[in-house]
């Protein structure tokens, strides 16, 4: 258990490699991703800016907090890139291409991860992004010891949030055969995560907590970050997410023995 | 040069086959498309519940209400395809096979996005635009119905346009949906249909005027809700229709460009 293990992070560490220097190879590809996701970046600053200059904004949220809540949003669909794109994976398993990929010694997920996900994602993010995120975090104040509590709810959030769109992706493939709605479900999941659940009302909040776990990868996670999260639904939500991430891990495995080669 | 207007029809046609054939998946899109523009409506609830006044950049809670509904029926009304087409053909290769037949490809992805605007058209912003007709306090007559089609028109042919030139990029880049989303994350905000251009500062509303997205959203919206004068919504107008000028040759020339560079290994 523990060798396949080791097995597969080496196995899925060098694809990741590979897809990190062939990021580097065309001449425009690289600064392509970056200034997209910088655009990407300002207009979410440029949106939030203008709601906070024509009005007092959201309830209980400064403009820096959102504008952090906003930007940790980026970079979880980022981390999430790096393991599933959501548009490619039906796409390929409709058209066979699965195949070359099962015939490898791994884990479904393992050999899913290392065949959609785009490592470069994260990196052009990290260019972009990463200075914002750390000029808001001085501009909040806060300490490094919030991290403590924001660190570990968050990766498993954003495992939980990951797990979650892989299924999706293959659910798609199952009963539909065909992902072109993924784009938009990815979009629509983004811009709410953007702003606080709790503007969309307890239904929305709740559904996009236990059933889209992006409340346990984006909200919770920067409640924990500015201390506003009680002790006891903290551990709640740790908890839950293991076990969101143990059941999404088995759905996934079972929908993907729905697969039918394409001769791919 | 002579169209091969029997050949595009059969474009059409095949598109709404393919289009039936997974047909859930695109109600699936519909939803989600149509869905987009509440979450905003959403956001600007809390804001004004929060900031207590009763208009904020000249439109009370009821008409921001109605402007996001609004956005949800133009969202399904004046949109495109095209540029997610044309980035699965050049990254399937079929771009070639295309190229190959006596009919145009810029005109093949034309047809391909009118038939899907048709049936989100016919199935959806009909329907729609007649519920809110009666729910939210348009103001519907001869007149602001006739400026609204030629602003769909218009925004039509721009959206067509703007999809185009972003999907000759995948003739460069090959994987272009994260850039795709990109520019409509960029579109969306300068043809107000995040935040509404009136509640942007004075200075900010002229640049954004003299751009050719207002007519995307913004325009045909305030145009229905009779929120801005006639003078303003025939001004955008104007302004588009000469940025359609201006656009098409460019785009073409463009087109020309990019083509030479289509590159594939078998398709």
């Amino acid at each position: 258990m523990k060798s396949e293990l080791y097995d597969a992070i080496r196995y899925y560490l060098a694809s990741s490699y590979y897809s990190m220097k062939n990021w580097f190879i065309p001449p425009f590809q690289s600064w392509f991703f970056v200034v997209q996701n910088m655009l990407s970046l300002s207009f979410m600053i440029l949106t939030i800016t203008i709601i906070y200059s024509v009005s007092s904004g959201i309830a209980g949220w400064s403009y820096f907090q959102l504008l952090f809540l906003s930007v940790l949003s980026q970079l979880t669909m980022s981390i999430s890139s790096i393991v599933v794109i959501p548009q490619m994976l039906p796409e390929m398993l409709r058209e066979g291409q699965f195949d070359t990929y099962l015939i490898r010694p791994y884990g479904r997920l393992t050999l899913m991860a290392s065949s959609t996900g785009i490592a470069s994602y994260f990196f052009s993010f990290f260019m972009s992004g990463i200075v914002i995120l750390a000029y808001i975090s001085v501009k909040l104040k806060l300490q490094p010891a919030a991290l403590l509590g924001f660190l570990p709810l968050y990766v498993l959030g954003v495992a939980a949030f990951t797990m979650f769109v892989a299924v999706l992706a293959v659910a798609m493939y199952r009963f539909f055969k065909s992902g072109a709605a993924m784009q938009q479900i990815e979009r629509v999941i983004w811009n709410l995560s953007e702003y606080p659940l709790n503007v969309y009302g307890t239904v929305v909040e709740m559904l996009f907590t236990l059933l889209v776990p992006v409340g346990i990868a984006i909200y919770y996670p920067s409640q924990a970050f500015f201390g506003r999260l009680q002790p006891s639904y903290y551990a709640f939500l740790v908890v839950f997410s293991i076990f969101f991430i143990i059941l999404m891990y088995k759905i996934f495995n079972y929908l993907m023995c729905f697969y039918e080669s394409g001769g791919g | 040069m002579e169209i091969n207007i029997p050949g595009y029809w059969a474009t059409f046609r095949t598109t709404l086959k393919a289009w039936m054939a997974y047909r859930v998946d695109y109600a699936l899109v519909i939803i989600f498309k149509i869905g987009l523009p509440l979450i905003m409506l959403a956001v600007w609830t809390a804001v004004f519940l929060n900031t207590n006044v009763l208009k904020i950049g000249g439109f009370t809670l009821t008409n921001t209400y109605s402007y996001f509904f609004l956005m949800s029926l133009l969202s399904v009304a004046i949109w495109s395809n095209i540029d997610y087409t044309m980035g699965t053909d050049v990254r399937h290769g079929a771009i070639v096979s295309s190229l190959l037949r006596p009919l145009s490809y810029p005109l093949v992805v034309l047809s391909k996005a009118l038939s899907s605007w048709v049936i989100y058209f016919v199935t959806v912003a009909i329907p729609l635009l007649i519920i809110m007709s009666f729910v939210a306090h348009l103001a519907i007559t001869p007149y602001t119905l006739y400026l609204f089609a030629i602003e769909m028109v218009l925004g039509l042919i721009l959206i067509n346009l703007l999809a185009f030139f972003f999907g000759t990029f995948a003739i460069t880049f090959i994987w272009v949906d994260p850039f795709l989303s990109m520019t409509w994350t960029v579109e969306s905000v300068l043809e107000g249909s995040m935040i509404p251009l009136n509640f942007f500062p004075a200075y900010a509303q002229h640049i954004l005027m003299l751009l050719p997205f207002p007519i995307l959203a913004y325009l045909p919206a305030v145009t229905l809700l009779g929120s801005v004068s006639s003078s303003v919504i025939l001004k955008g107008i104007y302004t588009t229709a000469l940025w359609i000028v201006v656009m098409i040759p460019l785009v073409y020339l463009w087109w020309k460009r990019m083509y030479k560079r289509i590159g594939s290994i078998g398709g």
